[in-house]
């Protein structure tokens, strides 16, 4: 085959294949000088070194738009603002919010023997869905977080120069927070890790050893960081904040996990009888106004300065749908009106998940505890649309006015809010993390152990007496494992108080349902392997020798 | 100016001209090594004048075909007439005759003064020229892999997207929808997936200057399209080349030929979805199932499973058909004038485009209007500019209509549409699940408007034969705006309360500068090239939003942001840097021997302080084993190369600042006022960060029968990527929990054919096909090393990465059924303990009884091949032409047929995509017992379909006018045509394409109606 192409030409473009002025000239004679040349290569490798050097320059990289962290923790300014951010990721970690990875503090309110639970949960709890995999990992993975943020305050602060009180201050409330997760931590999982070294560039890749630390080393580093947050933080601060009444709170209740009841009663002495703190009327528990004396710690939100964890409102919370049925679509037969309609009163729109339960019910007086009045929706319903013929009147049949739960069910009111538009769900009203009952009966309790029923009797009363209630003369561990229920069901602390008393699987057994219908509940076996979570299998990947727990 | 060792250059013009390429050099820090050949040019015998004119069969006179004297650089241009005169023209020379698509001829002077040619169209177009990277080159003299996509036959698609128009053109490049709906585009993957975590998409390059999007380019100013696919093609590009180069030609203008062209098409769009939802008595009974199941096998009263609407729809038979009352017919149109002319001097292509497409979702739509400007003006004898500029804006209406979509499947037939007045019904069943898809459509405006600019401008200095140096600088600047607002009717306003939006802003500028050197010499039958390349390139990014969530009334939409009662402002930005330096020599010997080598050495910002520089290099072989005398006698055989190449290129589309410190804002309150907050985010920073390296071994043989008539390519490869760019989990309890980090290796292999055939090509009457197959493999072949010291590498189940498996697996139980009733002893003894008959019934592969990893099967979701077959056909004036692509062997997963929210997990709470589930009555049904009480489990494990399809993509007929029509009308052609897109689409897959998932703007067929005039 003969060769039919162009002989080589500089080619500009495609669409014509040469350029005919450009080597007409090319007749011409052009000599060339062998010195001339090497000289024009020295100048051009000379343009090319300059050209190196100043690109490595030219090719850092200068971050505009962010702080570099290492400010952070080498100045005041920085280091409050560290303190600022620390606050805020602990109140993302400790609240629950309807995402998939922000779902498991709810699983604490709900899987315990106090609820019946609808949907949307139960698929995880204690069943086949428990599983490293699909568990919520992010209780673990934004735990360490705060950890290792807090850490790096307490660590790297101490070279800060400021006036040593005020930043004894900061650090105290960095331990504080540190150890409130690592209690979360411990008590949610068992086998956990010990870590208090701050992540920095130069250790990030350091080689780790992945094993468990013993209960006693987690226990003393919590103990150790909240005795300094008590030493150095006082009782008056912003209810928002870690103030010394919530550092021996929390102290009272690490040490009741290891029957150091001595200073658990201690500290709770501390709080009740420093003056900061009392019980407030029941109606202002949860009030319109969460900012009263009973309270030690809550987490502030704020719908104008939110909508998103990372600003100062933080985001909207479900807990109130979570645990209120939907009233307003209860039906009467043969009335094309709905009777009620969404409405703050009955907690506007709802989701009705997790339901309290006739268990729950059953331990309170019904003729005298007011708690039943302020903590739970009335069980007879009024009609609120002005359109149905039920406007203002009761809602006509026997309770209930619907097996489906998700229409009508004894619901919990501790979440109400007035001031969401009914027809969100979402609220931005503070939640309470800590109130001063929990104080009365963990001292209670801590009294009672200690033989001390006198004590441990006035702090139980204390409780009663504000609902209503005549004093009680006995005191043993049921008694305490009841009001416990009545005053603080569906504030997320129940599931932690029963595993520490050891009555976690049997109360959950004999009492949790789940289903759609009051007519066909059903029960699901806890196995005791249950009562410790998984560890993420993708810590496990990534921690290859750290022991899952047992029963994964 | 006068330096003295430029004193004894012969000629004043010379020294100006060398001068003046150094002084560019300079300034621009042009590092090039200036290559100066001392071979003496001796001239020529003079003899004569040739002239002629040069014709194609049927006598039509070819302006701008090539003459060139052979053996010399010396040559002309046909004119507008095809004709063309050569001055100095020795007598014994031979004169060849060259022009894109037609089989060069040679013809011996031989005495002759005047000489008159004929050209035939040549059937692959060995002389054609294609682009490469910083280059062009003739297909015959390509060994590296490099596709080339006419323009003709991208326009002939009826999409405003150019990625679509890619569809089953290349063998290799794999199109895939992401957005069908107005302004929407496909991705573009070429070679299988090669990153973990890091971009997969090529770069796209229009005349030699990244472009941010394929879209930027309007499809009428293509003059072709050419895909890099191997690493010696896109050596050249070097640091972003690792996932293949797309390489946009737009049409300039041309000497002697001044013409204006109009083309435009006129479509109407409809959908097709090729699955059902359960009509309205079969929805109210599933509804009934699943109340059923949770009210202990009974079926409750009517009155308790359905709203008071619902039992009146049910009562009335008033049904609502959510599709009908959604989707409507829409349109698209696209219409592109463009002038062209040139003179010796000054050529010049000018076009404006206009694009304008109503959805088939109610109030989408999108317009567009482009205009761009090519311009070559000649200077002098040795320099030339040129100028290539696009402007264009854009403005779409997209509310995002997922969420409306996905209502159109799941909303309740059951219930009414309107409300008595006439407005719409927020909740048509009566139950807070099931909105209005209607309501979002009327209350909620998204307007999105785009405007780009590129400018690129460049200088050609030719000192000296066979030398040439460009330097080209282009700046591209993009400005979005985004105007979103939802009145208080509107969803989430009614949600919230009050109306509220949000303004965003996005941009970014980037400027690049090229200095180009290349030179080229023929010393006999050696030929030898080279080009340097030095660049700079810089982008600049800026984001910013202000959310505002409450607005106390909708008058003014957007504009009432003023008096919103919060705002929430976000803003952000980076800059990334590249600095690259790039050479390639190519060698021939005889146009029979070919060598490449290649090499780029690229600095990217984005990495680690000490790893920010990387060298790819590349080596390419070819041999025309057709140009062997050996094979002369052998008539039948036109073409026959055989090329090998062997190169590395990097990839560094990863996020900036991965290896830097940073601080997220993280706000409180405390004591009623805003509490300053900073801490780290999740992302440990990496000094370490490197380039992603792609390895590429590819071979491949093209080959010509009976002159072309008959032609292909098949081309094997291999690519291994390695130190893999991931976002790696990372223990947390350091606090972090990702990592950007380089890791392990992938390989990509496959083999890809490429088939075209014309059966009959006369005056009247051309027949032909073309058949492209590719199939890729996929696998990974090491991650993060062997961490428990098992002596095996591990696995990374969390991100369902397995060592020898593909990137994109199904890590699953096999579901093999569902228990029966009859099976209710066996339960409590099985692995799935706690399930009851009509629940999913997984396999217990070792019998073990406990469901754990070892039960899990691994089961590639990626495409086992990709073909499409072309035909085309004209008689006389008439021409028909087909297009059909076909994917096999790809499995998706349809949340349609699982979950909840996409109304899949037979709750009852949703309609859904019908499936045949299980009741005690119908034992046989293959999904599970419907129930009202929560998602069935494993339901998940059902829900994956295949995805294969076959694909009728583009059906066109088309009517050329006969000359003596056209004639007479005083233009120069006229063409009329019908196209059907996407006329017919088999899959088994459940969703309005194969490709996307039902909530997806659904793809449409369309019909139109198309002219091209040209004057």
């Amino acid at each position: 085959m003969k060769r039919t192409c162009l002989q080589r030409i500089t080619i500009t473009d495609k669409n014509q294949a040469c350029d005919v002025d450009r080597f007409r000239h090319q007749t011409a004679t052009l000599k060339t000088n062998n010195i001339r040349m090497k000289r024009i290569l020295t100048l051009l490798m000379a343009g090319f070194l300059v050209l190196n050097i100043s690109c490595t320059q030219w090719l850092e990289e200068n971050q505009f738009d962010k702080i570099n962290s290492d400010v952070i923790y080498t100045s005041p300014e920085g280091l409050k603002t560290a303190v600022g951010g620390l606050y805020s990721l602990n109140r993302r970690y400790f609240r629950f919010k309807d995402l998939p990875s922000t779902r498991a503090n709810y699983w604490f309110y709900c899987a315990t023997d106090l609820s019946i639970t609808r949907t949307y949960n139960e698929a995880n709890i204690y069943k086949e869905g428990m599983i490293p995999s699909g568990f919520y990992e992010d209780m673990w993975i934004n735990g360490y977080q705060l950890i290792d943020r807090a850490s790096s305050i307490i660590v790297r602060g101490r070279d800060v120069e400021m006036p040593e009180g005020e930043k004894n201050q900061l650090l105290a409330q960095a331990k504080a927070i540190r150890a409130m997760v690592y209690l979360r931590l411990v008590t949610i999982y068992d086998n956990i890790l010990l870590d208090t070294i701050p992540t920095t560039k130069t250790n990030a890749f350091d080689p780790v050893e992945y094993k468990p630390a013993t209960k006693e080393q987690i226990f003393n580093l919590i103990g150790d960081d909240l005795d300094f947050a008590i030493q150095y933080l006082d009782y008056n601060v912003d209810k928002g904040l870690v103030g010394q009444g919530l550092a021996r709170h929390l102290r009272a209740e690490a040490a009741m996990w290891v029957n150091d009841w001595a200073t658990a009663a201690a500290n709770c002495d501390s709080i009740i009888s420093s003056g900061t703190y009392s019980l407030v009327p029941i109606e202002q528990v949860f009030g319109a106004s969460l900012d009263h004396s009973e309270t030690i710690l809550l987490w502030p939100f704020d719908e104008l300065t939110g909508g998103n964890d990372e600003l100062a409102g933080g985001s909207g919370s479900p807990l109130g749908a979570a645990f209120q049925s939907r009233y307003y679509e209860i039906k009467v037969a043969g009335e094309k009106e709905a009777p009620v309609i969404e409405d703050n009163v009955y907690g506007g729109n709802a989701f009705g998940w997790n339901l309290p339960n006739d268990y729950l019910r059953s331990l309170y007086d019904k003729s005298k505890d007011k708690r039943l009045d302020y903590y739970f929706y009335p069980d007879t319903i009024y009609g609120n649309n002005p359109k149905s013929k039920f406007f203002g009147k009761p809602l006509p049949g026997p309770l209930p006015y619907s097996t489906l739960i998700r229409e009508y069910h004894w619901s919990v009111m501790k979440y109400r809010d007035f001031e969401k538009p009914a027809t969100a769900n979402l609220s931005y009203k503070d939640i309470i993390a800590y109130r001063l009952p929990e104080t009365y009966l963990l001292g209670a309790e801590a009294h009672w152990r200690q033989n001390n029923n006198e004590k441990a009797l006035e702090y139980l009363n204390a409780v009663r007496n504000r609902a209503g209630l005549d004093d009680t003369t006995t005191i043993d561990l049921d008694v305490i494992l009841d009001e416990q229920a009545r005053e603080l069901c569906f504030e997320g602390k129940r599931w932690f108080f029963l595993k520490r008393i050891g009555r976690l699987v049997s109360q959950f057994n004999l009492y949790h349902r789940e289903g759609g219908d009051i007519n066909s509940l059903i029960s699901y076996d806890m196995e005791d392997y249950h009562v410790r979570w998984p560890i993420p299998q993708s810590q496990i990947d990534v921690m290859a020798t750290f022991p899952q727990n047992p029963g994964y | 100016m006068k330096k003295k060792w430029l004193i004894d250059f012969p000629e004043k013009g010379d020294l100006k001209r060398i001068g003046l390429t150094i002084c560019f050099t300079l300034i621009f820090l042009v590092g090039s090594i200036f290559t100066v050949s001392a071979t003496d040019f001796s001239v020529e015998a003079q003899v004569k004048t040739v002239t002629g004119k040069v014709t194609n069969p049927s006598g039509l006179t070819l302006p701008g075909v090539t003459v060139v004297v052979k053996g010399t650089s010396k040559g002309s241009v046909t004119n507008i007439d095809g004709n063309f005169s050569i001055d100095n023209v020795s007598e014994d020379a031979s004169l060849v005759f060259s022009f894109i698509g037609m089989k060069s001829e040679e013809v011996a002077v031989a005495g002759k003064n005047v000489i008159t040619v004929v050209l035939y169209e040549d059937a692959i177009g060995l002389d054609e020229v294609v682009a490469v990277g910083y280059g062009v080159q003739r297909k015959s003299d390509l060994i590296s892999s490099v596709v080339s996509v006419k323009a003709e036959e991208l326009t002939k698609i009826i999409t405003l997207d150019v990625g679509e128009m890619l569809r089953g053109k290349a063998a290799g490049v794999q199109i895939t929808t992401e957005n069908s709906g107005p302004g929407g585009s496909s991705k573009i993957q070429i070679r299988g997936k090669g990153s973990l975590a890091a971009g997969t998409s090529p770069i796209i390059i229009a005349d030699g200057v990244e472009i941010g999007a394929i879209n930027d380019i309007n499809p009428g100013d293509i003059s072709s399209v050419e895909i890099l696919k191997d690493a010696a093609a896109q050596a050249i590009y070097g640091a972003r080349a690792s996932n293949g180069v797309v390489l946009i030609t737009t049409k300039r203008g041309e000497t002697g030929k001044a013409s204006v062209n109009y083309t435009g098409y006129y479509g109407m769009q409809t959908v097709h979805r090729n699955f059902d939802v359960y009509s309205p008595e079969e929805y109210a009974q599933l509804k009934r199932e699943a109340f059923r199941t949770t009210n202990k096998g009974v079926y409750p009263a009517d009155e308790i499973v359905f709203s008071t609407i619902e039992l009146e729809s049910l009562k009335n038979k008033t049904y609502i058909d959510w599709e009908k009352e959604v989707l409507k017919m829409g349109s698209i149109q696209n219409h592109d004038l463009s002038v062209t002319s040139g003179t010796e001097k000054t050529k010049f292509f000018l076009s404006a485009n206009y694009q304008n497409q109503k959805g088939v979702v109610p109030s989408t739509d999108f317009t567009k209007g482009m205009i761009r400007f090519n311009l070559d003006q000649t200077v002098n004898s040795w320099m030339k500019v040129g100028l290539n500029t696009t402007l264009s804006i854009s403005k779409a209406n997209d509310l995002g209509v997922a969420g409306v979509l996905n209502e159109v499947v799941r909303s309740s037939p059951l219930g009414k549409v309107y409300n008595d007045d006439g407005t719409l019904m927020l909740h048509p069943s009566g139950r807070e699940e099931n909105w209005n898809p209607l309501n979002d459509l009327k209350e909620v405006t998204q307007i999105k408007n785009n405007r780009n600019d590129l400018v690129n401008i460049f200088v050609d200095i030719s000192p000296i034969a066979g030398l040439n140096y460009r330097i080209s600088a282009s700046r591209r600047s993009w400005d979005y705006n985004e105007d979103k607002y939802s009145t208080i009717n509107s969803n989430s306003g009614s949600y919230n309360a009050a109306g509220g939006g949000s303004i965003t802003t996005k941009g970014n500028s980037a400027w690049t500068i090229d200095n180009i050197l290349s030179y080229s010499k023929a010393i006999g039958e050696n030929h030898l090239s080279a080009t340097i390349v030095q660049s700079l390139n810089e982008i600049n990014y800026d984001e910013f939003a202000l959310k505002f969530p409450k607005v106390p009334n909708d008058v003014l939409g957007v504009y009432g942001l003023e008096s919103a009662l919060s705002w929430e402002p976000s803003i952000s930005g980076y800059q990334r840097r590249l600095s690259s330096l790039a050479g390639r020599v190519q060698y021939d010997f005889s146009s029979k021997y070919y060598l490449t080598l290649s090499g780029r050495r690229d600095g990217s910002s984005v990495f680690g302080e000490n790893n920010k520089w990387g060298f790819f290099p590349a080596v390419a072989v070819g041999w025309n084993i057709y140009r062997e005398d050996f094979l002369a006698g052998f008539e039948p055989l036109t073409n026959l190369k055989l090329r090998a190449s062997y190169g590395s290129v990097g990839n560094e589309a990863i996020k900036p600042y991965g290896s830097l410190a940073s601080a997220d804002k993280w706000e409180y309150m405390a004591y009623g006022e805003k509490m300053s907050g900073y801490t780290p985010g999740s992302l440990l920073p990496n000094p370490n960060l490197k380039w992603e390296t792609s390895t590429t071994l590819n071979a491949a043989i093209d080959f010509g029968f009976f002159d072309n008539y008959l032609s292909g390519t098949v081309e094997l490869y291999k690519t291994n990527t390695t130190d893999l760019l991931v976002e790696r989990n990372i223990d947390a309890s350091t606090g972090y929990t990702k990592m950007r980090d380089n890791i392990g290796e992938i390989e990509n292999k496959g083999i890809e054919a490429q088939l075209n055939a014309v059966f009959v090509r006369n005056e009247d009457l051309t027949v032909g096909a073309g058949l492209l197959f590719s199939a890729n493999r996929n696998q990974i072949v090491k991650l993060f090393g062997d961490l428990n010291n098992d002596g095996v590498e591990d696995d990374y189940p969390a991100n369902n990465w397995f060592i020898g498996q593909p990137i994109d697996v199904f890590y699953d139980w096999v579901a093999i059924g569902i228990w029966q009733e009859e099976e209710i002893d066996d339960i409590p003894n099985s692995a799935q303990p706690k399930n009851k008959p009509g629940s999913v019934k997984l396999l217990d592969k070792n019998g073990d009884k406990i469901l754990n990893e070892e039960d899990r099967e691994i089961v590639s979701k990626l495409p086992k091949w990709l073909g499409s077959f072309n035909f085309n056909a004209s008689y006389k004036g008439v021409d028909l032409s087909m297009d059909v692509t076909t994917v096999q062997g790809i499995l998706k997963y349809n949340g349609y047929l699982a979950e909840y929210k996409y109304g899949g997990d037979l709750r009852g709470y949703f309609n859904g995509i019908k499936v045949d589930y299980w009741t005690p009555e119908n034992t046989t049904g293959t999904f599970p017992r419907p129930t009202n009480a929560s998602t069935p489990k494993d339901m998940g494990l059902l829900a994956k379909q295949d995805a294969s399809f076959v694909k009728l993509t583009n059906l066109t007929l088309g009517y050329t006018l006969p000359a003596s029509l056209i004639a007479r009308l005083k233009m120069n052609s006229v063409r009329i045509y019908f196209t059907g897109q996407n006329l017919l689409t088999l899959t088994d897959y459940y969703s309005y394409n194969p490709e996307q998932n039902p909530d997806d703007y659904p793809e449409s067929r369309t019909l139109s109606f198309g002219v091209q005039i040209g004057f």
